[in-house]
């Protein structure tokens, strides 16, 4: 058994996303890893008020940055809310690849 | 301390609005805002829109159903209590409980019990007003429900953004409490001459005469019609333009969509007693026109209008024909329903017309919109809405039961106290003979009269 420290590790499933201006952005709802089981990419659900005109986007792992010592913003999207903005609604992997948004220096590989 | 009849019969009617008030308060929380909240507490996309649809399915099943069981009971109040006591618990699993279980419970109890306060809360209304004063207390309804719908929607937003979305459904039980104290204080309100009335609404004895009688009822069929192609156009309206609006509008979307929600709400609160009045006095026809021309309007609107503020004010339509449709539903069940009975049975089959129409409708231009475009879509319900506009005019007749009277004064007087005073004399001799007060006082002697119809 490994010990874990919890300022080490965070839950981020449901969690709040805040954008960099520390914006309140949306929520992580599920997360697609690659076949060694690395993260490629996370399901945000974003926008809308009292659940309507909410939808889903998927970014780059890249994209997030983690802070387990901060329990009110665990998780920062490293993008603007343009980018955001011009992101294509995620629909699930359907037939069609999923668009992933990444942030302009990240160079991110496809999410699958 | 014993109330003479007659202010507590003002203070029934002010207990109804504020009844109308907290009902629409506790429902606000259900609905799209549950999958924000399930979606804090870890649950896929796949757990939550299964749950949802329990949620849908349940309301729509249980329509009929509930319509008749509270057309069974004999008392509308304790149906009414029972709805909201089923509200409440609902409230308190999704808040406590967010496993699977208690959720899809939850669901279905809400569900159930948003089918039996529809038609309760009305024919409470109706017992206490008689069929003569119901269009304007429908009117009363609507408002106080939207001004009930739009606080609730702006504090539940805040506090679901800056507390915990989790207490948005403990606020949502809290709000039972007032709700029960109203419906305590309406049921105080005693209206003598109106018991053979409320008795009339359902017999109690189940016939499937009755039942066979209502459904083969032609203006039955065609309003039920009506409703279904209302809902078509109108249910996937604001969702789409939200999703417009997020996708286009940065920094202030959420905000907008809030506006789009609460603007209609707080037109609604303005025009329902105009519309009830307006119901008595061009009969209903002409206002449910005015009130389904309204949403192909909009539709094409949202279509062609690209600024967010243009779509706020596009939206203040919806207020136009939510107003229409709330404050006619319940008075087109009680025109056909009127000295036969069944009216709970009845806005039944019109709620279970309204579900089916809401998930076609959200199928049917959420499939449009991914493959076509929003603008499409648009369209398209503007299309059936004309459609709707046009089945209105073609098929469905008046309904109003003779031509209508001259110019109503309203339910509620707006002095009570002087009426009070004024109507003291006329109050011993009603005890006994219950037509004198006809003559006295016109408030009162159109719901006398609502109440001797039936004889």
């Amino acid at each position: 058994m490994e010990p874990v420290d919890k300022d080490q590790v965070v839950a981020i499933l449901g969690r709040p996303v805040s954008g960099p201006e520390g914006r309140l952005v949306g929520r992580l709802t599920d997360v697609l890893v690659d076949g060694t089981g690395q993260p490629q990419a996370a399901v945000l659900d974003i926008g809308g008020f009292m659940g309507v005109g909410m939808r889903s986007i998927a970014v780059h792992w890249k994209a997030l940055h983690f802070a387990p010592s901060d329990p009110k913003n665990p998780i920062t999207l490293d993008l603007s809310l343009d980018e955001i903005k011009a992101t294509p609604e995620y629909k699930g992997l359907g037939d069609k690849p999923a668009p992933v948004v990444a942030p302009l220096a990240a160079n991110p590989a496809p999410a699958h | 301390m014993r109330f003479p009849p007659f202010l507590n019969r003002v203070r029934g009617l002010r207990a109804l609005d504020l009844l109308n008030l907290f009902i629409a308060d506790a429902q606000t929380g259900f609905g799209a805002f549950l999958a924000v909240y399930l979606a804090s507490h870890k649950w896929t996309a796949l757990q939550i829109g299964a749950v949802l649809s329990i949620g849908t399915v349940a309301t729509i099943a249980s329509q009929i159903p509930a319509g008749a069981l509270v057309d069974a009971m004999r008392s509308k109040r304790r149906a009414l209590a029972g709805g909201i006591g089923a509200i409440t618990v609902a409230a308190l699993l999704l808040a406590l409980l967010p496993y699977q279980l208690p959720v899809a419970v939850a669901e279905l109890l809400h569900g159930f019990a948003s089918c039996v306060l529809t038609p309760a809360v009305a024919a409470v209304s109706l017992r206490l007003v008689g069929h003569a004063g119901f269009p304007e207390r429908l009117g009363r309804n609507a408002r106080f429900a939207a001004i009930g719908n739009a606080t609730a929607a702006a504090a539940m937003g805040a506090i679901g953004t800056y507390i915990s979305p989790r207490s948005v459904f403990l606020l949502t039980a809290a709000l039972a409490l007032p709700a029960l104290f109203m419906l305590h204080r309406v049921g105080a309100a005693p209206a003598p001459a109106l018991v053979h009335a409320a008795t009339r609404t359902a017999p109690r004895r189940f016939s499937w005469q009755d039942v066979q009688r209502l459904l083969m009822d032609r203006r039955l069929l065609a309003f039920g019609a009506c409703v279904v192609l209302f809902h078509m156009a109108n249910a996937a309206l604001l969702p789409i333009a939200a999703g417009v609006i997020t996708a286009r509008v940065g920094a202030y979307a959420s905000l907008i969509i809030a506006a789009c929600i609460v603007v209609p709400q707080c037109v609604v609160a303005l025009l329902s007693p105009m519309v009830g009045r307006r119901a008595m006095l061009w009969g209903r026809r002409a206002v449910l026109l005015i009130g389904w021309t309204a949403i192909p309007v909009r539709a094409a609107l949202l279509a062609i209008l690209p600024a967010p503020a243009l779509i706020v004010a596009a939206q203040a339509l919806d207020g136009i024909s939510a107003a229409v449709f709330g404050v006619m539903l319940p008075l087109i069940a009680a025109d056909l329903t009127r000295g036969r009975g069944r009216f709970n049975l009845c806005v039944g089959i019109f709620g279970l017309a309204t579900g089916i129409g809401a998930t076609i409708s959200t199928s049917l231009a959420g499939w449009i919109a991914d493959a076509m475009g929003e603008q499409v879509a648009f369209a398209a319900l503007a299309g059936i809405g004309m459609a709707g506009v046009a089945f209105l005019a073609l098929a469905m007749p008046e309904t109003a039961p003779d031509k209508p009277a001259a110019a109503p004064k309203p339910a509620v007087p707006r002095t009570p106290v002087l009426m009070l005073v004024s109507a003291r004399p006329a109050q011993r001799m009603e005890a006994r003979r219950p037509g004198l007060r006809a003559e006295r006082r016109r408030g009162y002697a159109r719901v006398v009269r609502g109440g001797l119809e039936w004889r």
